[in-house]
């Protein structure tokens, strides 16, 4: 420190004294600088819309011009109203089976590439890494052929097995099952590789201490693996919540959140009251009340797979 | 040392920002005729609307010799009626023309109205009576102003596949409901085929027959009376055909080609619709029919003084506010509904009858028509039209005929331990609802 | 798991011959056994997720009629290239390309350089508002995109910014995420090379320039894939503020041409095939950068 403050008092003679306060100050002055260009941005598009759409929630109107304050109007009329109601069972379903059918799923997956009696890791991670990639609006659009009731592959396929034709697009019962299945399509490469990567991070020593206290696969499985994947676990959990919460692309093109209602999302729906009804108040209403359920969502999550990354 | 390095990254930065703006400069629409005068951008949702309005635009370049081009572009229905929407609350882009169709108008009448008013231009010109204006501009007009105009005059006629009809030995005219449930069970006994679909996704089919019985959507207050007893009885008779397996659902709307192809094969043989389905759908999707199907008026209802024809859809034409040359925009518009060539040339593509009185004084209108295996239709239309009964119109009818499909229609049709008072029992309801919270 | 098989077979292997251990062990049927289905799933899995890609491809190259035509084909049994024809002759595709273009390549640069400069400075420096800053940015992560696009949709209208190259990228290239990615890897510079850096008189920011950034390369290639990924993929804003399609991105303009009154699948199935591809080519060139980024939240 002190030869610095040497060296900079050396200098200070050459410089006018205008320079000496910049020289004297720019590690003080220098971060506020490299983070203005962000933060002017940020400020405008990132934190004003969160404010701004928390105020707009208590508002009604067409439009952004003609608002009329609402009070906690929106949220009632959100409790009642039977298409967000759906919205939030069928996100909540499609989020379901993301959780609890999709993460398993690749955690098997995960376990089968990792185990020795598969050589090829590389070209099954990325094999199965194509569907990510690709933006939701390819997807949509190649499924929409695949899952056409009367022209479809997929019918076509099962059709060779005799079973009649399915209406995965057009059945209320089976159209969130259909976005549940392409969903695992989507998704499967990424969560595998998410838990390939918490299943890299574990000792090896661990396995071959268990071994020797004569440990089964099974037993070790349930006692070392597992709970040194909490973390990763956490976070595959919450990656699937978010992303559930996000669909919006797939249900626009495929039904248009139909038939009925069976297939609208919750975003789906904040696009429609938003962009289609200009009803901005009350889309921004139900955005928010996405994000308390996220919160809530992510905060019980925290609880159960939450806590350090000790060993237990 | 630092100097450079300084140096470097604003011009780095300095490039980037350049980048942005010199591309943000070039992010206006080109016109896509390079070198050629100005460019309207005229947006349409149905490519066989385009074709006689093309037609039109030739012969208004002839006579009048503008100093503009039109580029024709195709959305999806409802892509383009959303983002003219967003126009109107962005204030800039879009479309200087757009096709609106009649159910989409209301949307654009709730905050400031984004077309422009073309009531006054109508008058000078002295063309206010010189249209049905039921169809012509009633149903884009708000509050005594007119913002659209529509060329269509939309009677709904039952049209069947003459050919398969015959060789099954079916009476023809049907003049009853009750008639055609008879001959639509044997039809479907003998041929495993059948007469009629209902679709599950669409309210159409339903809205049309009960037009008929001088129902629908709204009352004459603009109130929505989805689940009175006629309308129910409607739909409940539409159930009631699949459960008795004289008629089936129709194939989704998203997937089209399915529709047709039912129709051509022969699984489904009639449709209720007016010329721009019957003909320009009809026409433009499977061709190969040509010469096998015929018209005839929809059958009655046992209700006293029922019709026997209503209309269905219609779309008209706007010219937007936020455009470039309104004038001449308005100009070429008032011209393609007012040039009888033009306005017969829609009707040789697709047997759409004009609006526009004076144009009926052409013989072509009642000629045969081939594809129709030269049937006078004009003469049909002619006689049928004035039995159009009333309907009535609301800024609510998205909302409301929404909410029909949604919770009444869809449940209904697809669902067999839903009935139709249930289902328009709610969809009333929603309704309601949806209309309280707006105007709360 | 692997491991302990071993384990518990070398013990097996002790009590058997040589020559019985070397044919028909156990040890090496069920070896082979496990191997064989194990993998014959994963190619299976794999060829789930491929065959849907290889049909869009394939029936791009087929004519209307033969996508809905009965029996359902596979591949073309006339191929044509009318749909790539159709899709640069009656829409403005490659307009739409270039748009997407541009808006993914300058995204991704000014993500990146905003990114790793706040990253540095709240890395490396102590300043007032340091964690009062840092926390509402981490705050800003828990909120999902719906609740902002609506008066994202709003200060567009204000500036307005519709149907501009600026509409598409400023609102999408400021993510807290990427700062505090930029943040992690930051971090591990040592501080020494930067003291000594002053020492040798080099400006604050030439030490970013010079120092800071050429050792968190890995990190910047991370931000930059995603962001690019990120920013090619994207829909729902485009969709919102473009109402022009001389300014559609490749998403928007795909998807203009599903419909119910206009479906002309051999068109947008080529489209689709094409919006992809660079994406996919990318990958398959960064392989290794792309999982590694996409991975990084797990590790952390």
């Amino acid at each position: 420190m002190a030869v610095i403050q040497a060296n900079v008092a050396a200098r200070q003679s050459t410089y006018q004294k205008s320079n000496n306060w910049w020289k004297r100050n720019r590690r003080k002055v220098a971060p506020y600088l490299f983070i203005s260009p962000f933060f002017i941005l940020f400020a405008v598009f990132g934190i004003y819309p969160i404010l701004y759409s928390f105020e707009l929630s208590f508002f009604k109107g067409f439009g952004f011009d003609k608002k009329t304050f609402f009070g906690l109007g929106n949220y009632i009329h959100m409790f009642q109203d039977p298409s967000y109601i759906i919205a939030v069972a069928n996100t909540t379903k499609f989020a379901l089976g993301s959780v609890f059918i999709l993460s398993p799923l690749a955690l098997l997956v995960a376990l089968a590439i990792n185990s020795r009696f598969v050589r090829w890791k590389g070209f099954f991670k990325t094999g199965l890494f194509f569907p990510v990639i690709t933006s939701s609006v390819v997807i949509a659009i190649i499924f929409a052929r695949v899952l056409d009731t009367n022209y479809g592959l997929l019918n076509t396929l099962l059709g060779w097995f005799h079973i009649p034709p399915i209406g995965w697009l057009t059945n209320t019962n089976v159209v969130m099952i259909s976005l549940i299945l392409l969903a695992i399509w989507t998704y499967l490469g990424i969560n595998t590789l998410f838990w390939l990567a918490g299943l890299n991070g574990i000792n090896k020593e661990f396995y071959e201490a268990a071994s020797i206290d004569g440990a089964n696969n099974w037993q070790s499985f349930w006692q070392i693996t597992l709970p040194l994947l909490r973390p990763v676990t956490l976070f595959v959990i919450i990656q699937a919540l978010i992303g559930s919460y996000n669909l919006f692309a797939e249900p626009l093109l495929l039904t248009n959140g139909g038939p009925s209602n069976a297939s609208l999302t919750i975003t789906l729906y904040v696009y429609n009251q938003g962009f289609r009804n200009f009803n901005v108040g009350y889309a921004s209403a139900i955005a928010y009340s996405m994000t308390v359920i996220l919160l809530v969502l992510s905060l019980i999550n925290l609880k159960l797979f939450g806590g350090s990354n000790t060993n237990s | 040392m630092n100097k450079v390095d300084r140096r470097t990254f604003l011009k780095a930065a300095g490039g980037v920002a350049a980048g942005s703006l010199f591309f943000g400069g070039c992010g206006e629409a080109p016109a896509f005729n390079r070198g050629v005068k100005k460019t309207l951008n005229f947006w349409a949702f149905s490519d066989t609307r385009i074709i006689w309005q093309k037609y039109a635009f030739e012969l208004y370049k002839k006579e009048r010799n503008p100093d503009f081009e039109i580029n024709w572009s195709i959305f999806p229905y409802a892509q383009m009626h959303d983002q003219i929407l967003i126009t109107s609350q962005a204030g800039t882009g879009g479309p200087d023309i757009a096709d609106i169709e009649i159910s989409q108008f209301a949307r654009f009448i709730k905050g400031d109205i984004i077309f422009v008013d073309i009531t006054q231009p109508l008058q000078q010109r002295g063309l206010m009576d010189k249209f049905y204006q039921a169809s012509a501009t009633n149903p884009w007009s708000w509050k005594g102003r007119v913002y659209g105009i529509g060329n269509e005059l939309n009677t709904v006629l039952l049209s069947y596949r003459s050919d398969v009809w015959e060789k099954a030995k079916i009476q023809t005219p049907i003049n009853t409901w009750d008639q055609f449930v008879e001959e639509a069970k044997r039809f479907h006994q003998d041929t495993g085929n059948y007469l009629i679909d209902f679709p599950f996704d669409d309210w159409a089919s339903w809205w049309i027959m009960t037009q008929q019985q001088h129902r629908g959507f709204f009352n004459s207050q603009g109130q929505p009376i989805l689940n009175d007893p006629i309308n129910i009885q409607t739909l409940q008779f539409q159930k009631q055909g699949i459960k008795d397996g004289w008629a089936t659902v129709r194939p989704p709307s998203a997937s089209g080609q399915s529709y047709y192809a039912t129709l051509s094969q022969g699984t489904v043989t009639s449709l209720m619709g007016p010329s721009w389905n019957f003909s320009g759908f009809i026409q433009e999707n499977i061709p190969q029919t040509k010469g096998k199907w015929h018209l005839q008026a929809l059958p009655a209802w046992p209700t006293p003084d029922g019709s026997r024809t209503a209309t269905h859809g219609g779309t008209g034409v706007a010219v937007l506010k936020t455009g470039t040359n309104p004038e001449e925009a308005l100009d070429f518009v008032l011209y393609e509904h007012t040039n009888v060539e033009a306005l017969l040339h829609d009707f040789s593509v697709r047997q759409v009858w004009p609006t526009y009185k004076p144009a009926f004084a052409d013989p072509r209108l009642s000629g045969p028509l081939d594809f129709f295996d030269n049937q006078r239709v004009g003469d049909l239309i002619k006689d049928l039209s004035p039995q159009i009964n009333q309907w009535y119109n609301s800024p609510y009818w998205p909302e409301t005929t929404n909410a029909c499909t949604t919770f009444a229609i869809t449940p209904a049709i697809q669902k067999s331990d839903v009935s139709a008072q249930q289902a328009l029992d709610m969809a009333q309801s929603q309704t309601q609802s949806t209309i309280n919270f707006e105007t709360a | 798991m692997a491991d302990i098989n071993l384990v518990t077979s070398d013990a097996e292997q002790a009590n058997t011959t040589l020559s019985q251990r070397k044919r028909f062990s156990p040890y090496k049927v069920r070896f082979w056994t496990n191997s064989a289905v194990l993998n014959i799933v994963l190619i299976g899995l794999v060829l789930l997720t491929v065959i849907p890609f290889i049909y869009m491809i394939a029936s791009a190259f087929k004519h209307n009629s033969e996508i809905f035509g009965t029996p359902i084909t596979f591949f073309p049994a006339q191929p044509t290239l009318e749909n790539m024809q159709a899709l640069l002759t009656q829409f403005p595709f490659a307009r739409w390309a270039l748009n997407t273009a541009v808006v993914a390549v300058i995204g991704t640069a000014t993500a990146v350089l905003l990114g790793s400069l706040a990253g540095f400075a709240f890395a490396k420096y102590n300043f007032r508002f340091k964690n009062i800053l840092f926390i509402i940015m981490l705050t800003t992560l828990l909120i999902p995109y719906q609740v902002t696009i609506v008066p994202q949709f709003e200060i567009i209208r204000v500036l307005h910014w519709f149907n501009t190259y600026q509409a598409l990228i400023v609102p999408r290239a400021v993510t807290a995420f990427g700062i505090f990615l930029m943040r992690q890897y930051t971090m591990t510079v040592p501080d020494e090379l930067l003291d000594a850096a002053r020492v040798d008189g080099s400006s604050e920011f030439g030490i970013w320039w010079r120092i800071v950034l050429p050792l968190v390369r890995p990190g910047l290639a991370v931000l930059g894939i995603l962001s690019f990924t990120g920013l090619w993929n994207d829909f729902i804003w485009p969709l919102v503020v473009t109402t022009d399609p001389s300014m559609f991105v490749m998403n928007v303009g795909i998807s203009s041409l599903v419909g119910p009154y206009d479906y002309q699948y051999g068109i947008l199935l080529s489209g689709a095939a094409l919006a992809s591809l660079p994406v996919i080519i990318m990958f398959l060139f960064f392989q290794r950068q792309f999982l590694e980024g996409l991975t990084q939240g797990a590790v952390k």
